[in-house]
């Protein structure tokens, strides 16, 4: 199978600090590996596109943030609290690295502190730390010594792991593989079509805030106001502690139902047809405690017919997650067939669901 | 209630409106209106040759159901719940699988150690995300009084069939939101395609306290506090036409949570059809409370006019000048 995603890049979009509201430095990576300047919208979505202005407009959404805590306090004694930025369950923090990004770029490094387990009793032992227990060492003993570092109130907080292969060649860890595995397909895409052109007009909508309520999503439908959008998102992987029917490795989830989304069936219908005809391995993703930005794209407007799709992942939400390359390419296989296979009469006919799949 | 009667076993689980959708469809176009949809699923008649004032005349299409989540068995499937429900008082219901290709196939719900599943017999196929609607039903206890699932809006499509326009001043948009029960997803999507001078959304809710042939106004729920302009004037025609009129509070949420807030905001109010003696799945319902609300909805759409509408948006006059 021909490798379209870049490894590379993928660790790259892993590797720099995104936490809802402070994308930037996602933006910069895109905009490097894209050699193009992204248009931001006025909530910071940055917004590549390709193609002919006149066709039909696809709007490919993956989001940049990642979850993650900004500095809440800086304490007397120099150690540092948190605020969280999306959801993080306090039972993967303690004793965790963090990085701690000062205004002008630095990373200080940070330990989170964990209580002495030998004076813990039995009843504490069995507790997540709520988070006004939650504090960062970064190695000073007050709080002017933590001011001196660059440090304040309000900086970005994430995880300290660097992306790298896990074990194997097509396993993936890093600290922020929801949703920059997406966009290291999304990306792929648009650098794809922009060298063979498209009669599409076809955008990269890299979504800020998307952790925190899928904000982002709202201005990108209102400023892009496109014919059809893929989301392209994660969705939770099989592991020995949950029940999930999704498994790593055995291809890219068609979202039927989240918590804010229903599949339109005639896109369900039209997408399954399509991974049939074209070898895509493919897995049913019914989720419902969580959504993605298809949640507020599909219901903007007049309505936006929104594909979502997503890649599985395991351990989401943590200081290290794990994706399997060959999910990355079926999710770039996939939005490639429908780039190339849809118009907007095929699409009006999908919706209303009267399309009939004629195998060439 | 011949329209009831007609739609009450059509599946309509959210998401998954077409069947009925179509049967509205040929209803209204029979009746001169021109049919359309928004992006999302919803429904909207409008009449042809209408006014230029809109009034959009909405309940939901969909219904809480089931869906497909995995195959256990060849007659054994994991289901998931589609919208808000206590799923107990499902289990050992009848219900229809609607697959792909919108076969039905007849199945029972039933719950083992807390995962709900449909067993069923059949060769058709079955994939994860085919909708699971339970098994509907209506019945006339006596010429005032019939029995009706409760779990849909459906019998409120027999009110909105029963409206008959003859103002030449409005054009009425006929709604039926897609997504509602699942968070009024369908509102959003319709009221910016019909951008309405002014919204009356029908609803369905237990009544305490009930009284027979009333006029039910719904004051303010947990997302909408009626128009207070638009509740003066349907005061003062329940008034002038002799109907007792009730004001009912709710800390449910309807489609005109969305509806009033949309765009530059739309004058919205909420009117409910009582359901009495609310049963779990099914309740009572009065004929009489059916047929005071068709005639006050007609009434109120033949009487509106330019300024009557002017003075519920605040003197901002229509939204679409003619």
């Amino acid at each position: 199978m021909k490798d379209n995603i870049s490894i590379e890049a993928l660790f790259k979009l892993s590797n720099v600090i995104g936490v809802g509201g402070c994308e930037d430095k996602v933006v910069e990576v895109l905009n490097q590996e894209l050699h193009m300047l992204a248009k931001r919208d006025r909530l910071g979505n940055a917004l590549y596109s390709v193609g002919e202005k006149t066709g039909m407009h696809i709007v490919m959404a993956m989001h940049m943030d990642e979850v993650g805590y900004r500095i809440k306090e800086i304490t007397d004694s120099g150690f540092v609290t948190l605020h969280s930025v999306g959801n993080i369950w306090n039972h993967n923090l303690l004793n965790q690295e963090l990085w701690l990004e000062t205004q002008n770029g630095d990373r200080i490094l940070g330990l989170v502190v964990t209580p002495p387990s030998h004076s813990l009793t039995m009843d504490e032992k069995k507790q997540v730390l709520s988070q006004d227990k939650i504090f960062v060492d970064v190695g000073m003993d007050s709080r002017d010594e933590v001011l001196g570092l660059g440090l304040r109130i309000g900086d970005s907080v994430v995880f300290n792991t660097r992306a790298c292969m896990f074990n194997s060649e097509d396993r993936i860890m890093g600290k922020a593989m929801d949703d920059r595995c997406s966009l290291a397909v999304g990306m792929e895409i648009i650098r794809n079509y922009k060298q063979k052109g498209t009669n599409h007009y076809l955008t990269l909508a890299a979504s800020v805030q998307e952790e925190v309520g899928l904000r982002g999503a709202r201005t990108i439908a209102h400023v892009c106001e496109p014919d059809l959008a893929i989301v392209l998102d994660t969705t939770i992987s099989k592991t020995p502690l949950n029940s999930s029917p999704i498994h790593l490795g055995s291809g890219v989830v068609i979202s039927v139902i989240d918590s804010m989304t229903i599949m339109n069936k005639g896109l369900l219908i039209y997408l399954e047809e399509l991974c049939k005809k074209h070898n895509i391995k493919f897995q049913y993703g019914l989720f419902t405690d969580g959504g993605t930005d298809a949640g507020n794209i599909h219901k903007s407007g007049t309505g936006i017919p929104t594909i979502n799709i997503s890649i599985p992942v395991r351990y989401m939400h943590t200081h290290a997650s794990i994706v399997d390359r060959k999910d990355l390419e079926q999710a770039y296989k996939l939005i490639e067939c429908i780039i190339e296979d849809i118009d907007y009469n095929k699409l009006e006919q999908v919706l209303a669901q009267n399309y009939i799949y004629e195998e060439e | 209630m011949k329209i009831l009667e007609e739609i009450i076993h059509l599946p309509n689980v959210s998401g998954d409106e077409i069947e009925l959708k179509n049967y509205l469809k040929k209803h209204w176009e029979a009746l001169n209106y021109e049919v359309n949809s928004d992006r999302l699923g919803s429904f909207i008649a409008s009449k042809k040759e209408g006014g230029t004032i809109r009034v959009m005349l909405s309940t939901n299409i969909d219904d809480v159901g089931f869906m497909i989540s995995e195959r256990v068995s060849e007659d054994l499937y994991k289901i998931i719940p589609v919208g808000p429900m206590n799923s107990e008082l499902y289990m050992g219901k009848f219900a229809h699988i609607i697959n792909r290709t919108h076969h039905s196939i007849p199945c029972i719900i039933i719950k083992r150690e807390e995962i709900l599943y449909v067993a069923t017999q059949t060769r058709e196929p079955i994939l994860p995300g085919d909708r699971v609607a339970v098994t509907e039903d209506t019945q006339i206890i006596s010429n005032d009084w019939i029995l009706v699932s409760n779990t849909s809006r459906k019998i409120l499509w027999e009110i909105i069939s029963k409206i008959e326009v003859d103002n030449s001043s409005i054009t009425p948009y006929i709604v039926g939101v897609a997504q509602s029960v699942v968070g009024q997803r369908g509102s959003i999507t319709s009221v910016n395609t019909v951008e309405p001078d002014i919204a009356l959304l029908l609803d369905v809710a237990p009544i305490k306290n009930y009284k027979e042939n009333s006029l039910y106004v719904r004051v303010m729920d947990k997302g909408m506090i009626s128009n207070t302009a638009l509740l003066k004037q349907v005061e003062e025609l329940a008034d002038k036409m002799e109907i007792n009129m009730e004001y009912e509070y709710s800390t449910t949420i309807n489609d005109g949570s969305l509806v009033h807030k949309s765009g530059s905001g739309t004058p919205s109010i909420t009117l409910i059809l009582p359901f009495i003696q609310d049963a779990g799945l099914n309740a009572i319902v009065s004929k009489k409370d059916m047929n005071t609300l068709v005639k006050f909805i007609n009434t109120f759409l033949n009487s509106l006019d330019e300024d009557k509408v002017k003075d519920i948006n605040y003197g901002e006059g229509l939204k679409h000048e003619g």
